[in-house]
């Protein structure tokens, strides 16, 4: 079920993508208030991770990416709710409906339900003030929390097109978190591209960022002190990456912090090749709609007949130089 | 109407006892018990029993006889006085006429229990039962009485009820927490012993019982408490029976059939020809290897009494010590076939059953122990296992039959099968002996899962494996965090003493089997066995060793069992650098042909004791005399509180061989973060002992001071050398990961990435990689199993993983599951370009 809603989701997104124009991408990434040094060198190293990756990886502008830290370098804010203020006010005149906004905060937090905070250089903002922050934002937002303390989040900052996203499943996970460090890897990480269409979604990089997580602690023989969660439906109750159940991570699964590559061959018989591979990926979801009702011995030989199709019409493309 | 499951019905009995037993536990301190009870006709019984039990059988017997008591009080108190000497043919001439007149009380009680003792069951029952039935008065006195005969009838939840209400007992509330604290303790519910037994001595610090009770109770768990508690009881009682017989059990469990002989001839000096004397007298004759004596002294016990069930009992129990569980088995089965309503019978049947592999036939005698006691841990806690083990995947292949929880099959048989049969060959070869299986192989997920297949209870922290002969049973790696102990060393040293055991037919002694075994992980795996190395240089040098004469009783103190290993495994490495693999199988059949050491080594080396021990004491000097200078503690160093970084410097410049001064050093420098000055100390230490481990050690700070200056290439090399004796730190592992793959310096990814495989085949991430690995250098085999271990475990990328498996079937030449492969990997991905091109290929289209 969940695969269906994948490539469903996934063929929802080409078309839009095709319809309309290209996104225009932003990024706040803030470092809030360490406390030690010892975490003032991981969460800088996280975030800069993040940064780059974005930068390099995924191709957003750097003058669109908004860094605020600890410790600012040249082009950076520092981490101050005033500076957090101004950074989101000047992006909700400037992006529009279209856009994506991707806020990542490393750090820590505190307090409890509404008034849970993330630390920043001096005063805090509660879960309602960074709620009030998003307000103004046309765009679809992706808002990863990765700090303590930042399962309110999901609850305080839910709504229409947003994702929201938190390193912790429980008030109670309370602990120094390494889910950002996770989260960072992700970005990158070729293995996150779950379905190997050459790009990674949110729910992609938070699936595979859960994952890192996890294993964090069951290598070092730990019981977990954190578990992510996602929360994009606008209910305010997110999931697990392991969860069967929940209809979270739809929206996610189709939002991508890249720009889609269009291939726009010159060459009429690639064209059409192109549209009868569009066709076979139609009639893979319509046979995987039909898969429960089917014999099985009958879907799989529908389904390898399929691929074979598939297959040998990409290698044909790719050999003209598509794909 | 419907019966609750089998598992469901032990667990009520169960939690119905536990919490019986919780109610129990004394929650007020129990008045204590002494002379403000005068002694006067009515309580002339107590102050006897009291005399009693604190050991002072005179005084028991003077006030038994020198008062102005009615004659049938007095006649009680004497026959209680003959029975603590043994004279129940006397007791009971007393007893029974007082029985007969009519005594519902103590004469009833005690003539009772003489009648089961001596095996008239019949009469012993129906006096018991009488007794249990009378209403009226209840007085504290009388309901112990009653809950003694419940407790002797096997009606365990009515003594548990009895015990718990019998309230203040003058003059007998020892007595009171001593006989439920044993009946607690029969059923291996020790906690609540112990807990009864410390009552007893709050109640009367003189009560010698309790002080029995706790040593035994102890004994697994402390045994240095255990033996202090024994030793207590004979400064109280130097004469009394009962100690002597415990301490004629611990002298038979260390081995010192002398010892445990002179203990029984003091018992039976006080109380000779008892039952409990017989049964001790037949395991002493047994571990002389005089079967004949022994089965003679139960069958002489049986002769006089037809319930004489314990006299096999205790043949099973020192059969099961030496490891000939069919010998115990068989004579659990005696007991059986002498009582077959008995449920320790039954109990130690199934107990050594499932240590000889026959776990149906197990479960059988279990069942019906359970039924006819369903109080007794152990065999709840082994039926419940079974009951978790019935999920079990079971495999066989060649001589082993192998046992996997489910969920952890599919990772650890790619392991674990060819590594046991790797062993398997080389032992056979090694040893020359085919041993008689099928070998049972069976790894538990959970510790105490593990525990109570080695010991029926849970616990046993300490250990990790276990053989029986024929079964082994080892933690799984997912028993204990990652990086606390090497699974495939520990199936390695239970499988070799398989062969030990099977060579000596079970009689080598434990130095020279635990020793086997160590040795033998070593020579498969140079950081094996190794890591006791720096404990053992140390007591070396403080000639704290044991030496060839002194390794059994070492493997007798638990605190010292890591050296006794270690060392054990060096003399069996000197043994066989003197004679070959050839001297060690002789050795093995001298033990086989009865021999103890003295013999033993004459016969296989024509050597005396004497002769190995010096020869190995120059070998042990050859090999760790240098490590042991390096390991002696300066005296200047020896003070540690409050020394100066100034003052470390001095002395490592005065002791450039100490390795603890150079470490200590280099560790000081490296935390106030002076890493250039920290590194020659570090490098010294290291120099002085290579295979020190762990977080602290000099390789680690070394790598760690690499890391900070960004030499990284250095860093690996440290970290490397560090996994050539750390050989289960997975947490350098990783980092060496991290530090290889960022240099792309593969041959070190792949020792860390096996490192981490061996030691947490848990660890998905690893076994992609290693199949990554191995996929480049077309080691398409080797891929496999890395990426089925993968799969099994639920890998990053399911897409991927497929595919992967689709090359490596390919590359095989298995076509026909690439094709399946590659498909289940387009199922991921339909637009996955990798897996179509494999699709392609494993149908021929490509």
């Amino acid at each position: 079920m969940r695969a269906w809603c994948l490539v469903s989701a996934m063929c929802l997104s080409l078309v839009a993508s095709a319809a309309t124009a290209q996104p225009s991408r932003h990024a706040v990434l803030i470092q809030g208030a360490s406390g030690e040094p010892q975490f003032a060198t991981q969460h800088r190293g996280w975030l800069d991770q993040v940064a780059s990756a974005l930068r390099d990886g995924y191709g957003i502008a750097p003058d669109h990416i908004h860094v605020l830290t600890e410790q600012p370098k040249d082009g950076e804010r520092r981490a101050t709710a005033e500076e957090v203020r101004a950074t989101f006010a000047r992006l909700a005149s400037t992006t529009a409906a279209t856009d994506i906004v991707f806020v990542f905060l490393v750090g820590h937090g505190t307090g409890e339900g509404a008034a849970a905070k993330f630390n920043l250089m001096g005063p805090d903002l509660t879960v309602a003030e960074w709620s009030a922050l998003l307000t103004p934002i046309k765009g679809r937002v992706v808002f990863v929390n990765t700090a303590s303390v930042s399962f309110p989040f999901a609850a305080g900052l839910t709504g229409d097109r947003r994702v929201i996203i938190t390193s912790t499943a429980q008030p109670a996970q309370r602990y120094a978190t390494i889910f950002a460090g996770s989260f960072a890897q992700a970005l990158t990480a070729p293995q996150a591209d779950l379905d190997k269409d050459g790009r990674t979604s949110i729910w992609e990089a938070f699936t595979y960022a859960s994952r890192l997580q996890k294993e964090h602690f069951e290598q070092k023989g730990l019981l977990s002190t954190e578990r992510a969660l996602i929360e994009d439906t606008g209910d305010g109750v997110g999931r697990d990456a392991a969860s069967v159940t929940g209809d979270d991570g739809m929206l996610a699964t189709m939002t991508y912090l890249d720009a889609k590559v269009e291939a726009r061959p010159t060459d009429p018989a690639l064209q059409m090749l192109l549209q009868r591979q569009d066709l076979l990926t139609q009639q893979v979801d319509e046979l995987r709609r039909k898969k429960p009702t089917m014999p099985s011995t009958e879907y799989d030989a529908a389904w390898e007949k399929l691929m074979i199709d598939l297959a040998t019409l990409g290698a044909e493309i790719r050999k003209k130089g598509g794909g | 109407m419907t019966t609750p499951p089998r598992s469901a019905r032990r667990v009520l009995l169960l939690t119905t006892l536990v919490v019986l037993a919780l109610v129990s536990t004394p929650g007020a301190v129990p008045a204590r018990q002494g002379q403000e009870v005068p002694l006067t006709a009515e309580t002339l019984v107590r102050h006897v029993k009291l005399a009693l039990g604190r050991g002072a059988l005179d005084r028991a017997r003077t006030i038994a006889t020198s008062t102005d008591a009615p004659p049938a009080t007095r006649e009680i108190g004497v026959a209680l006085v003959e029975l603590f000497e043994g004279k129940s043919a006397a007791a009971r001439q007393r007893l029974a006429p007082l029985v007969e007149a009519g005594d519902m009380g103590d004469a009833l009680l005690e003539l009772g229990l003489l009648d089961l003792r001596e095996g008239r069951r019949v009469e012993g029952r129906r006096r018991l039962s009488q007794l249990l039935q009378q209403g009226g008065n209840m007085t504290p006195e009388h309901m112990l009485r009653m809950a003694r005969a419940a407790h002797a009838l096997d009606d365990i939840r009515q003594a548990n009820t009895l015990f718990q209400r019998v309230g203040p007992v003058p003059l007998q509330q020892a007595e009171l927490e001593t006989s439920w604290g044993d009946m607690l303790f029969e059923r291996y519910q020790f906690g609540e012993a112990v807990r009864s037994y410390r009552a007893a001595m709050e109640a009367d610090p003189a009560w010698v019982r309790a002080y029995l009770g706790l040593s035994r109770a102890m004994a697994t768990e402390d045994s240095q408490a255990a033996d202090e508690a024994l030793e207590r009881a004979g400064t109280l009682a130097p004469n009394h029976p009962d100690v002597w017989l415990l301490t004629a059990e611990r002298r038979l469990m260390a081995e010192d059939r002398r010892g445990a002989a002179e203990a029984l001839d003091t018992v039976a000096a006080v109380r000779p020809g008892t039952y409990d004397e017989m049964a001790l007298r037949a395991a002493v004759a047994y571990a002389a290897g005089d079967l004949e004596a022994a089965e003679g002294i139960v069958a002489s016990g049986v002769a006089a009494n037809p319930f004489f069930v314990r006299g096999y009992l205790s043949l099973g129990t020192q059969a099961a010590r030496a490891y000939r569980f069919a010998d115990a088995a068989a004579y659990a089965r005696k007991a059986v076939t002498l009582d077959p309503d008995h449920p320790n019978a039954h109990a130690d049947l199934g107990l050594y059953l499932m240590r000889t592999g026959d776990e149906a036939q197990a479960r059988q005698e279990l069942e019906r122990a359970f039924q006819l006691d369903p109080f007794n841990t152990v065999t709840f806690n082994l039926l419940q296992l079974l009951d978790t083990m019935a999920s079990f995947v079971e495999f066989e292949t060649g001589p082993f039959v192998f046992k996997f929880a489910k969920h952890e099959a599919d990772v650890l048989k790619p392991y674990a099968v060819p590594l046991a049969e790797q062993a398997y060959t080389t032992f056979v070869e090694r040893y020359g002996l085919t041993p008689r299986g099928p070998l049972l192989i069976e790894i538990f997920p959970k510790h105490d899962d593990f525990a109570v297949r080695t010991m029926g209870l849970p616990g046993l922290e300490f250990a990790l494996g276990a053989c029986f002969g024929r079964v082994v049973a080892i933690s799984s790696p997912s028993a204990r965090p990652p990086g606390t102990f090497s699974w495939q060393a520990t199936l390695w040293h239970e499988i070799a003493h398989v062969f030990s055991l099977q060579a000596s037919n079970y009689k080598v002694p434990r130095w020279l089997t635990e020793g086997i075994s160590v040795y033998e992980e070593h020579r498969f795996n140079k950081a094996w066995g190794r890591e006791n190395a720096l404990e053992f240089a140390h007591a070396l040098s403080a000639k704290r060793t044991f030496g060839v004469k002194g390794l059994s009783d070492a493997f007798q103190r638990p605190r010292d069992l890591g050296l006794a290993y270690f060392e054990a495994s060096l003399l069996t490495e000197h043994l066989v650098a003197l004679h070959g693999d050839a001297g060690l199988r002789a050795l093995l059949t001298a033990y086989a042909g009865g021999a103890k050491d003295p013999e033993a080594f004459a016969k296989a080396f024509g050597k005396t004791v004497d002769e190995v021990d010096t020869s190995f004491s120059a070998f042990v000097d050859a090999e760790y005399g240098a490590l042991a200078r390096a390991m002696a503690v300066p005296k200047a160093a020896q003070q540690t509180a409050g020394v100066t970084i100034q003052t470390l410097a001095v002395l490592a410049k005065d002791h450039p061989d100490s390795f603890s001064v150079q470490l200590a050093y280099g560790q000081a420098l490296h935390k106030t973060g002076d890493l250039g000055a920290a590194r020659p100390a570090l490098e010294r230490a290291a120099a002085l002992a290579p295979m020190a481990q762990g977080e602290a050690s000099p390789r680690a700070l070394l790598a760690d001071i690499a890391e900070q200056q960004g030499d990284t290439t250095r860093a690996r090399e440290e970290l490397r050398q560090l996994l050539t004796w750390d050989h289960d730190n997975v947490v350098a592992a990783r980092r060496l990961v991290t530090l290889s793959r960022s240099a792309k310096d593969n041959a070190s990814e792949a020792v860390a990435l096996r490192v981490i495989a061996d030691t947490d085949p848990f660890d998905a991430s690893a076994h992609a990689a290693l199949a990554q690995q191995a996929l480049a250098r077309k080691d398409y085999a080797g891929a496999l199993v890395e990426l089925l271990a993968s799969l099994a475990l639920g890998p990053p990328n399911l897409a991927e993983a497929h595919a992967d498996v689709a090359e490596a079937y390919l590359g095989l030449g298995r076509k026909d599951d690439a094709r399946k492969a590659a498909l289940k990997a387009l199922e991921q991905a339909p637009t996955y370009s990798r897996a179509q091109d494999l699709l392609l290929a494993a149908i021929g289209g490509l």
